[in-house]
């Protein structure tokens, strides 16, 4: 039975979605929090947890090839009974609920500190629930082609970024780990937050056309990923004194004050709104994961009533409350903690569990 | 899963198989009788008031039989029923048996439902006394033109010759293109009083069968009273009505319609309008033109760039002004922004209520000029030009720096070679303005996302409208912003999901001679 046909996506879709997930949080952010963690040698932390990402990652992949054509709630559902699979669906959908929301409440409020200052927040928020409808509606393959998509239109933010090159004093790198490698070890988890999304794995594993090649998928997405975040981490490192990085906030979007073109006045302002397609993937997906989950939790095939009514909750709710710019911070530390759980520790959990199945079973019914 | 599905049912609510085709004032299907009087009795009853058809009752010379040729007079061709088929039935004395007509195509029918529909469609047929049977002649003639140049797709290099209003026509200059034993004709009879002839055509070894059984699939559905042209057809069948973008190239140039058709795409044909649909239709086939593949290849290129830099400024310019003079003044430059200050400074409009103002004049010149005979349509672009381009400025009620802005966007729609396309481009530009007037170029960008949104989840027969973009596919891309060589291009295009990819071998010229 393939429940899912008709409804695929290339390789290349599966990587872009994984990383993009990822990057819309981290790519602003990122370069300040390593520099909080371990000076100037944030980014050997950076490969760090890339690394360790990329081993859960495959982890889930590990666990998925048994259920080739289901989801992980369709192989929790089979490996460990239905409630299992009611239980875990709702909670999942809870997760990717609390990850969009975040995601979309870090994205109205930068766009409401940089451009839209008068604008009520609740409206940028309602607003930017339109285009998550129209996207998300489509299912995992209409995800897939958005996802590639926002990324290629994206290509220029490297570009844009090495007009500053020339601002860059590369002595800041230097020397290299200072106070030796316990602050570096220390600082990976931290790291974590900003790799979240690749949970989506699970979901999107059985939609792959091509799943031989879903590992190597999922180490590209990775590396995609963490090039990202090294290009930023490293110029951000070079462009700002060190007394600087602590102080300032956003410095990727601070870095871009220095770009001077002669057809734009203040690059930043148009860079905040052309990243919205990057940023739209930390919400987008996973709003349409958590409908997704709902639907399969009421064993309707179609998510695009559980996606309405999720996002009609979501502008209700905004309507009447949009948290701040700290709050939204705190809970991103919450999502940090949530995701840590549900996608580093769970995965192992569960590949571990599957091994003590099929040992315990095969033991009982060699064939 | 068909994406949208719940809107695109809708469009076709109508649909119902025709289970008796002739509909309305049909009549059971009666056999003639043999004899030659109650046959032509009946005749007339069928056809009570009809002053055009003619009933010519004569005796074949051949078998001394009487007999009648019934045909309606202005559908016909005079000089074939006259010398093909009056004078030897009246003249030749017959050896064979056979009855001497020299008309090359003839059926035999056995009721009255044909007869009708022949002799309603232009052919004639004689009734002959003592016989159950009756002969149908092809002698269709009615007032058609000849093929002239395309009006409005006009092409630099291209043949001078577009589709007529007859469907034998088209096939034949579609056929003179490729004469090849796999182009076939898929016909259909659409409309219950209409009767239009409705044909596909398409490479069948090329071709995808699956996307032929959803296009036969939506054609044979439709239950309707009368097709009377291209475009009424493809709003039936395309698959999203709702969207602003065209999902199927109308095109009134049979080489246009034969290289899509060599792609592996689907023409159809619809009798008595002179032009064709094509399907499936990907975005970027809306700015391609058969120029380009004449032109030489870098030209070609600059000018598939050019045509999306100007689709992509005639949608967002205005919303894209509207945006920095009301919300975001810290993107332009400060010299800029004083310039534009200056002119802004004694307009007494806002300046959404300026830019639309501008945009609904500019439609409005575009539609006068379109509709009005071209003598009098010089004075649209003289009242256009003068009027409202100077001394609208003059009077200080717009702004130069607008009128340069609309011109601009009018310049930039005017290059997109597509008329569906351009269609398009001006219902997105006023959605855009209206987002850039609420929240700035926040606004102007929400609109884009929701714009990519829907054309990434659009479709056209069930394959993606947005490829090769969305789905990436990167050996498309040799004929989309850039036209690569024409050796370049060896693989057809998977956007129409050919069965056969293969287009051509290496053509390149190798070594030094």
């Amino acid at each position: 039975m393939k429940k899912y046909a008709f409804n695929e996506i290339t390789t290349m879709q599966f990587i872009f979605i994984i990383s993009g997930i990822a990057i819309s949080y981290g790519f602003i952010e990122i370069p300040q929090v390593l520099y909080k963690g371990a000076g100037n040698s944030g980014w050997i932390v950076l490969i760090l947890g890339s690394l360790t990402t990329m081993a859960a990652n495959l982890v889930i992949v590990q666990a998925m090839k048994r259920m080739p054509d289901g989801t992980i709630l369709d192989l929790l559902a089979k490996y460990a009974g239905r409630w299992v699979g009611k239980a875990a669906a709702i909670l999942l959908s809870a997760y990717f609920l609390y990850f969009a929301y975040t995601g979309i409440v870090y994205s109205t409020r930068v766009i409401k500190a940089r451009i839209l200052q008068e604008t009520p927040a609740y409206m940028t928020l309602i607003m930017l629930l339109i285009p998550a409808y129209v996207v998300a509606r489509g299912g995992i393959r209409i995800i897939g082609r958005y996802a590639e998509l926002s990324m290629g239109l994206s290509l220029w933010i490297p570009l844009v970024f090495a007009v500053v090159w020339k601002h860059t004093h590369w002595l800041y790198l230097l020397p290299v780990l200072p106070d030796g490698w316990r602050p570096v070890w220390n600082a990976v988890p931290s790291t974590f937050f900003y790799f979240l999304g690749f949970g989506s794995t699970a979901f999107l594993y059985p939609f792959l056309k091509n799943k031989e090649k879903a590992a190597l998928g999922v180490c590209c997405a990775q590396l995609i990923t963490l090039s990202a975040y090294l290009f930023i981490t490293l110029l951000s490192f070079a462009f700002f004194s060190p007394g600087e990085l602590t102080k300032i906030n956003q410095l990727s979007i601070y870095m871009l004050k220095a770009v001077e073109l002669p057809f734009v006045e203040q690059v930043e302002g148009l860079f905040i709104v052309l990243y919205l397609f990057i940023f739209s993937m930390s919400w987008i997906p996973p709003f349409q994961l958590s409908a997704f989950c709902l639907s399969w939790f009421a064993d309707r095939a179609d998510h695009r009533m559980t996606l309405r009514i999720i996002l009609a909750g979501t502008a209700v709710f905004s309507y009447f409350y949009v948290p701040g710019f700290n709050t939204s911070y705190e809970m991103g530390d919450w999502l940090e903690k949530m995701g840590i759980l549900v996608e580093y520790a769970a995965p192992v959990l569960l590949l571990g569990y599957l091994l003590l199945y099929d040992a315990v079973r095969g033991r009982r019914r060699p064939s | 899963m068909r994406i949208l599905s719940l809107f695109g049912g809708k469009s076709r609510r109508n649909v119902r198989r025709p289970g008796g085709s002739s509909g309305g004032h049909a009549l059971p299907d009666e056999p003639f009788a043999t004899d030659l009087r109650s046959n032509l009795d009946k005749l007339g009853k069928l056809f009570p008031d009809t002053l055009d058809l003619t009933v010519r009752r004569l005796q074949i010379r051949a078998t001394g039989e009487d007999a009648a040729l019934v045909y309606i007079d202005g559908l016909t061709d005079k000089i074939d029923i006259h010398t093909g088929i009056i004078r030897p039935l009246l003249m030749e004395t017959g050896a064979s048996g056979e009855l001497p007509i020299e008309i090359g195509r003839m059926v035999r029918i056995y009721g009255w439902n044909d007869l009708t529909v022949a002799v309603l469609k232009g052919s004639s047929v004689l009734l002959v006394e003592g016989s159950d049977e009756a002969i149908v002649m092809r002698t269709g003639g009615w007032p058609q033109r000849d093929p002239t140049d395309p009006k409005m797709e006009t092409s630099l290099r291209g043949a001078q010759m577009g589709f007529v209003e007859t469907i034998e026509q088209n096939v034949a200059m579609i056929r003179r293109y490729l004469p090849d034993r796999e182009l076939k004709f898929k016909n259909f009879n659409v409309g219950r009083r209409g009767n239009t002839q409705v044909s596909i055509a398409y490479l069948e070894d090329v071709a995808n069968p699956d996307i032929l059984r959803e296009l036969e699939d939506r054609i044979g559905r439709l239950d309707i009273d009368l097709i009377i042209n291209t475009g009424e057809l493809a709003e039936l069948i395309e698959d999203n009505p709702y969207s602003p973008f065209p999902q199927l190239i109308i095109t009134e140039r049979p080489d246009a319609a034969v290289s899509q058709i060599a792609q592996g795409r689907f023409a159809v044909l619809v009798d008595r309008s002179p032009t064709v649909l094509i399907g499936p239709a990907s975005f970027v086939s809306f700015f391609q033109n058969i120029d380009d593949y004449s032109t030489r290849w870098s030209i070609a290129t600059f000018i598939r760039m050019l045509r999306f830099l100007a689709f992509f400024i005639s949608i967002s310019l205005p919303a894209f002004y509207i945006a920095v003079t009301s919300f975001n003044f810290e993107l332009v430059p400060i010299k800029l922004l004083i310039t534009i200050g200056t002119y802004r400074g004694t307009v007494p409009f806002a300046p959404f209520i300026e830019a639309a103002f501008m945009e609904l004049t500019l439609e409005m010149i575009r539609e006068a000029g379109v509709r009005l005979p071209s003598p009098i349509g010089q004075t649209v672009g003289i009242v256009g030009g003068i009027v409202i381009g100077q001394a609208i400025v003059q009077a200080g009620l717009i702004s130069n720096i607008m009128v340069v802005v609309v011109a601009f966007t009018a310049i930039s729609s005017f290059i997109l070679p597509n008329l569906d396309m351009v269609a398009a481009v001006r219902i997105i530009r006023f959605s855009l303005m209206a987002a850039a007037s609420l929240f700035g170029i926040f606004g102007l960008l929400l609109g884009l996302m929701i714009l990519v949104g829907h054309m990434i989840s659009l479709e056209t027969l069930g394959t993606p409208f947005s490829t090769p973009f969305a789905p990436m596919r990167f050996s498309d891309w040799r004929d989309t912003v850039v036209r690569s060589p024409l050796w370049k291009l060896t693989r057809r295009p998977l956007g129409a999901h050919p069965v056969q990819t293969r287009r051509q071998g290496d053509n390149r010229r190798k070594g030094d001679g």
